[in-house]
C-alpha cells in the first residue's frame, strides 16, 4: 500500500506542469540524440547538464532520465532506417531492421521497436518501485566499512566489464580514481596535484572531464572520416500486423527480463543486454535462418532489451548510489552536483525527487510511444542533416556548457586536453566510461575508507571482519581473477588439442 | 600511463605531509592508484608483446590529422578569446571557421549558422536559462 500512496504523491510531482513539460523535453532531445549517429547518449546529457543548473534538482533529473531512455528509443530508427546505430545498444537491430527496412517492412519494424520499449520501460519502472524499499532497506544497514567494499566491488566489476580488457577497464577506473584525488583533501586538508592552480583546488569537476571524453572525442573520431548515409525513405504502416505481434511475443517477454536483470547489474548495461537478447531469441528460435534476414524478432528482443536495460540501471543507482553503466556514473555526478547524495538516503531526504522520477518513467514512456511514430517523418529528416553542419553546433554547446558550469575557463582547457586524451583512448581501445566511474566513485571511496578506518582504530581487518564487507569483496577479488581464470582454461584447452 | 604513476608516486614522495602522516594520511589512496595504474599498465605491455598480433580491423579511411588539428587549434582558440571577445563574437568567428572548413563553398548558409548558432546558444543560456556569458571588450 505504502508503494501506492508513494506512486501517487509521484504522479503529482511528475504531472505537475513544469516536471511535465521537462519530462517531454527530455524524451524528444533523447529520441534526437538516438536518431543522430555521433551524437550519443552520454555526450547529451554530460553537455545539458549545465543548463540544468537553473532548474530545480527533481525537474532536472526527469529530464536528463527522458533523455536516457530517450535515446534508446531513438537509436532503434537510425538502425533501421540507415544500418547505423544511432546508440551502441542498437547495434544488434541493425542486423534486422535493416534487412526489413530493404525489404519494404520499416514501418512494423519502427513499431514493433517502439511498443517492444514501452512494454519493457514500463516493466522496468513496476521492478524498479517492488524492488527499491527492500534495497533501501538492507542498504540502510551499511556502515563505512560496507560501503567502501561495494564500492571496491562496483569498480572492479564496471571497469571489467565495460570494456573489451579487464585490465583496460580497471586501468582506466584507477585513473579515474586518480583524477578524483586532485584538490584540497577533505580530511587533512593538504593540497593535492593542483600545481596551485586555484580552479583546481576544489578537485577536477567531473563534468568537463566527461564532456571532454564523451563529447570532444566523438566529434574528433566522426570528422576524420567521411559519412556518407544512405536513408530508407518510404514508410509505410507502422502498426505490426497480428502476426508480427505473434511472431515476437516472447521476444518481448525475454527481452523485456533479460535486459531488467542486466540493466541491474553493475557494467551490464543497454548494449549487453541487446547482444544476449538477440542470441537468445536466435537460439529459441524455429527458424534462426531467418535471423539477420529481416526477422521481426530479431528486431523486438534486443530493441526490448536496451529499453529495460535503462530503467534497470535506475535501480542501483537510486537505491545505493552505485552507478551501472556509464551515463548512469554521469547521472550520479549530476545528482551529486546538484548538492543530492545518491543512496538509500535519497529516499528518505528526497522522497520528491525520487518518486517524481520514478513516476516520469511511466509519462515518459507513454510520451515516447505517443510522440515517436507520428514524428517518424520528422526524424527521417533529420537524418540527413550533414554532420559538417552538426559539427560545430555540438562542439560551441559543448564548450559553452562547460564554461557556463562555473564561469571557467580552466575547466574549458581540461575539457579540450580531455577531448584530445579521449580521442586517443578511443583509437587505443581504452573505454571512457570507467574513469567517469573513478572520479564520481573515488572520492566516495576515499571518504569511507578513511571513515572505516578512524572507527576500527586504524585497524585493516575491519573489511574482512565484517560479514557483508568480506562478501563484497570477496566478489570483487573474483571478478578480477574471473577473466584470468578463463584465460588459463582457454590455454590448457588450446594445450590439450595441440 | 606508466609515466603518469611514475609522476604520481615522484609528486607524492615529494610532499612533505608523507613523513609527517601516520596511518592513511592524504596521498595514502593516490599511492595505491599510481601502483595499481604502474602494475596494470606493466600487464598491458606484456599482455601486448606476448599476445598474437591484434586481428586487422574493418579497412578504414586514412584518418585526416589535419581535420582533427583544425578542430582543436580553433577549439583552443575559443577557450582563450571566450572571455576577451565576448561570448556572441567568439561563437560566431569560431562556427564559421569550423563550417567555412568542414561545409565548404556553402558561404550563404554558412553565415547563416554563424550567425544564427551563437545568437541561439546566447538566448538559451543567457536569457532563458538565467546562467551568465561573458560579454568581453564590446559588452556582448
Amino acid at each position: 500500500m505504502e508503494i501506492f500512496n508513494n506512486l501517487i504523491y509521484g504522479f503529482s510531482v511528475a504531472l505537475a506542469p513544469g516536471n511535465f513539460l521537462y519530462c517531454l523535453l527530455g524524451v524528444f532531445i533523447g529520441t534526437i540524440t538516438g536518431v543522430l549517429p555521433g551524437l550519443g547518449v552520454m555526450n547529451a546529457v554530460a553537455i545539458l547538464i549545465p543548463m540544468t543548473f537553473g532548474m530545480n534538482p527533481t525537474a532536472a533529473m526527469i529530464m536528463l532520465a527522458g533523455i536516457y531512455y530517450g535515446a534508446m528509443y531513438g537509436g532503434s530508427t537510425t538502425a533501421i532506417l540507415i544500418n547505423t546505430p544511432g546508440e551502441a545498444p542498437a547495434i544488434m537491430t541493425t542486423l534486422d531492421g535493416y534487412q526489413m527496412a530493404l525489404q519494404g517492412r520499416a514501418g512494423p519494424a519502427l513499431g514493433i521497436a517502439a511498443f517492444g520499449s514501452f512494454i519493457a520501460g514500463t516493466f522496468a519502472t513496476i521492478m524498479l518501485m517492488v524492488l527499491a524499499q527492500p534495497l533501501v532497506k538492507i542498504a540502510l544497514s551499511f556502515g563505512p566499512t560496507e560501503y567502501f567494499s561495494m564500492l571496491i566491488l562496483a569498480l572492479c566489476t564496471l571497469g571489467g566489464l565495460m570494456g573489451e580488457s579487464v585490465i583496460k577497464g580497471i586501468l582506466m577506473a584507477a585513473f579515474g580514481i586518480f583524477l578524483g584525488t586532485v584538490g584540497i583533501d577533505p580530511v587533512a586538508g593538504v593540497d593535492r596535484f593542483t600545481f596551485g592552480i586555484p580552479d583546481f583546488m576544489d578537485g577536477i569537476g567531473f563534468l568537463p572531464v566527461a564532456i571532454g571524453l564523451f563529447a570532444i572525442a566523438e566529434v574528433l573520431l566522426t570528422a576524420e572520416v567521411e559519412m556518407m548515409r544512405p536513408v530508407v525513405e518510404k514508410i509505410k504502416g507502422l502498426l505490426p500486423s497480428l502476426k508480427d505481434w505473434i511472431d515476437c511475443k516472447w521476444a518481448i517477454a525475454r527481452g523485456t527480463v533479460i535486459g531488467f536483470l542486466i540493466g541491474c547489474m553493475p557494467g551490464g548495461g543497454a548494449t549487453l543486454a541487446s547482444v544476449v537478447s538477440y542470441l537468445v531469441e536466435k537460439k529459441f528460435s524455429k527458424h534462426p535462418e531467418k535471423f539477420g534476414k529481416g526477422a521481426i524478432e530479431g528486431v523486438a528482443g534486443p530493441e526490448t532489451a536496451n529499453n529495460a536495460a535503462s530503467g534497470g540501471a535506475m535501480v542501483p543507482l537510486l537505491t545505493l548510489g552505485i552507478p551501472s553503466t556509464g551515463v548512469s556514473a554521469v547521472l550520479l555526478g549530476a545528482l551529486m552536483l546538484y548538492g543530492l547524495r545518491p543512496g538509500p538516503l535519497l529516499f528518505q531526504k528526497s522522497p520528491e525527487l525520487v518518486w517524481g522520477l520514478i513516476a516520469s518513467l511511466y509519462i515518459g514512456n507513454f510520451l515516447l510511444l505517443v510522440i515517436n511514430l507520428p514524428l517518424i517523418g520528422i526524424w527521417v529528416k533529420m537524418l540527413k542533416i550533414p554532420f559538417p553542419l552538426l559539427l560545430p553546433f555540438i562542439l560551441v554547446i559543448a564548450i559553452t556548457g562547460t564554461y557556463a558550469t562555473n564561469n571557467s575557463v580552466t575547466e574549458v582547457y581540461v575539457t579540450l586536453v580531455f577531448g584530445v586524451i579521449g580521442y586517443f583512448m578511443k583509437h587505443a581501445d581504452l573505454p571512457a566510461a570507467p574513469v567517469i566511474m573513478g572520479i564520481v566513485l573515488g572520492p566516495m571511496l576515499e571518504t569511507h575508507f578513511r571513515r572505516a578506518l578512524i572507527i576500527s582504530n586504524g585497524s585493516y581487518a575491519t573489511f574482512f571482519t565484517h560479514p557483508i564487507s568480506s562478501v563484497f569483496l570477496c566478489a570483487a577479488i573474483l571478478s578480477i581473477l574471473y577473466p584470468l581464470i578463463k584465460w588459463g582454461i582457454k590455454r590448457k584447452t588450446r594445450a590439450a588439442k595441440a | 600511463m606508466l609515466i603518469l604513476s611514475g609522476t604520481i608516486l615522484v609528486l607524492i614522495l615529494r610532499s612533505p605531509s608523507v613523513s609527517d602522516s601516520s596511518g592513511p594520511g592524504p596521498f595514502f589512496l593516490p599511492a595505491i592508484v599510481a601502483l595499481v595504474i604502474a602494475g596494470l599498465s606493466i600487464a598491458l605491455l606484456v599482455q601486448s608483446s606476448k599476445g598474437p598480433e591484434p586481428a586487422s580491423k574493418a579497412p578504414r579511411e586514412k584518418r585526416m590529422w589535419n581535420r582533427i588539428l583544425w578542430i582543436m587549434i580553433w577549439c583552443f582558440g575559443y577557450a582563450i578569446t571566450i572571455e576577451r571577445l565576448g561570448y556572441l563574437l567568439s561563437t560566431g568567428i569560431v562556427t564559421f571557421a569550423l563550417l567555412a572548413y568542414f561545409n565548404r563553398r556553402k558561404w550563404l548558409l554558412n553565415i547563416f549558422f554563424s550567425l544564427i548558432t551563437p545568437a541561439s546558444i546566447y538566448i538559451l543560456f543567457d536569457t532563458l536559462l538565467k546562467i551568465p556569458l561573458p560579454k568581453g571588450w564590446f559588452g556582448f
